[in-house]
């Protein structure tokens, strides 16, 4: 978390400066130091997932999975294990286990964190192709 | 529906000479599988012996597998094998009349263009911890087929439900899709599609055409739960 929290402070004082010099993997997914991580585990099941708000909580997931949101429509899930040889695959989608507010259609994409071997990051925008906040569902094959 | 029309034709036309040799009856059962595809039609990583046929400019890719993925659902969302975050994308999936081990994936832009873009792409065909599902439904909301669900209905336009044989799925399931036809063949028009928990063992899933209106479209729909 130390980590995340310098790289987010970087982030914030290259927005404030207004350069776009310090590439950080919480914004824009380049120029980082990558960290290693195990393989995934040897599981009878090749599948992890995580459900996520709007805001980057985590709200339902496979165990050892986490999730923050770096800034709007951007998100960086982790799931504990090198997921760098995996597919991730993405939906926007309401969290809620019954009725609800659906989410509204938008774009979602999905590449790998360039900061963590553990990190898928996600993208989520408006119908315009604009970045926004959207809750998702996400499944990690691997 | 495009089904069938123009860009299936482009679909055909893309190397009639190797899809010939792949029209076997004889194709091994079906098995599950993956890639990831980057725009060029190039698989960046993916299950023994994927490969991907591609006209650059098309924003349409087939993906040729190994076995008899007639019956087998798709999960496609638009993204890239490295760091680099690909521009917005709708990715769309639908299997091939001409050739059983074939998924075809179509990318769009926001105009509901044709655009090449990477892609991430799983391809459920059973379910051998019996914690997944997986349901192709047709634009009418009957089931296409399907591994660990059992039925499907349609509460209005581009709203449908899906029950899986999952009983507390809405709770503890993740569950993705993507725009894409069920039993059909050919391309699906660009859509949105949406998902959540709908109570039980049902999902609910919301179908919208590329301006964000409601619209009946085909897809196919994915569930995870813990073991």
């Amino acid at each position: 978390m130390t980590l995340k929290s310098a790289g987010l402070a970087l982030a914030v004082l290259a927005m404030a400066l207004g350069t776009a010099a310090m590439a950080d993997p919480w914004v824009d997914n380049a120029g980082a130091p990558r960290e290693h991580k195990a393989p995934p585990p040897a599981q009878g099941h090749l599948t992890y997932r995580i459900v996520v708000d709007k805001n980057g909580n985590k709200v339902s997931g496979s165990t050892g999975t986490s999730v923050f949101r770096s800034q709007a429509g951007v998100y960086i899930a982790e799931f504990g294990f090198d997921v760098t040889g995996c597919v991730y695959v993405a939906t926007l989608g309401r969290t809620t286990r019954s009725g609800g507010v659906d989410a509204p259609a938008g774009y979602v994409t999905t590449v790998q964190s360039a900061g963590f071997q553990d990190g898928v990051f996600v993208a989520t925008f408006d119908l315009h192709g604009r970045r926004h906040d959207h809750p998702f569902h996400l499944l990690v094959a691997c | 529906m495009r089904n069938a029309t123009l860009p299936s034709l482009a679909f055909a036309a893309l190397a009639p000479a190797a899809f010939a040799g792949s029209m076997s009856t004889n194709l091994p059962p079906a098995q599950d599988g993956y890639a990831v595809v980057n725009a060029d039609g190039t698989v960046a990583r993916g299950a023994k012996g994927y490969s991907v046929t591609h006209a650059a400019g098309s924003g349409q890719y087939e993906v040729d597998t190994v076995s008899d993925v007639k019956t087998c659902t798709y999960s496609v969302t638009a993204g890239s094998a490295d760091v680099l975050a690909p521009a917005p994308a709708i990715a769309t999936a639908a299997r091939k009349r001409e050739n059983r081990s074939a998924i075809m994936v179509a990318t769009y832009d926001g105009r509901g263009n044709h655009t090449d873009s990477g892609f991430h792409l799983i391809v459920r065909c059973s379910d051998t911890s019996g914690n997944e599902g997986a349901a192709a439904v047709n634009a009418d909301g009957t089931l296409a087929h399907a591994v660990g669900a059992s039925t499907v209905g349609q509460a209005g336009t581009g709203s449908y439900f899906v029950t899986f044989n999952h009983s507390d799925a809405a709770s503890v399931c993740a569950f993705t899709g993507a725009i894409g036809l069920g039993g059909a063949v050919g391309t699906s028009d660009p859509g949105f599609l949406t998902v959540g928990g709908d109570g039980g063992s049902s999902a609910a899933v919301r179908t919208y055409d590329r301006k964000g209106n409601p619209a009946d479209l085909g897809f196919h729909i994915f569930m995870s739960c813990p073991p």
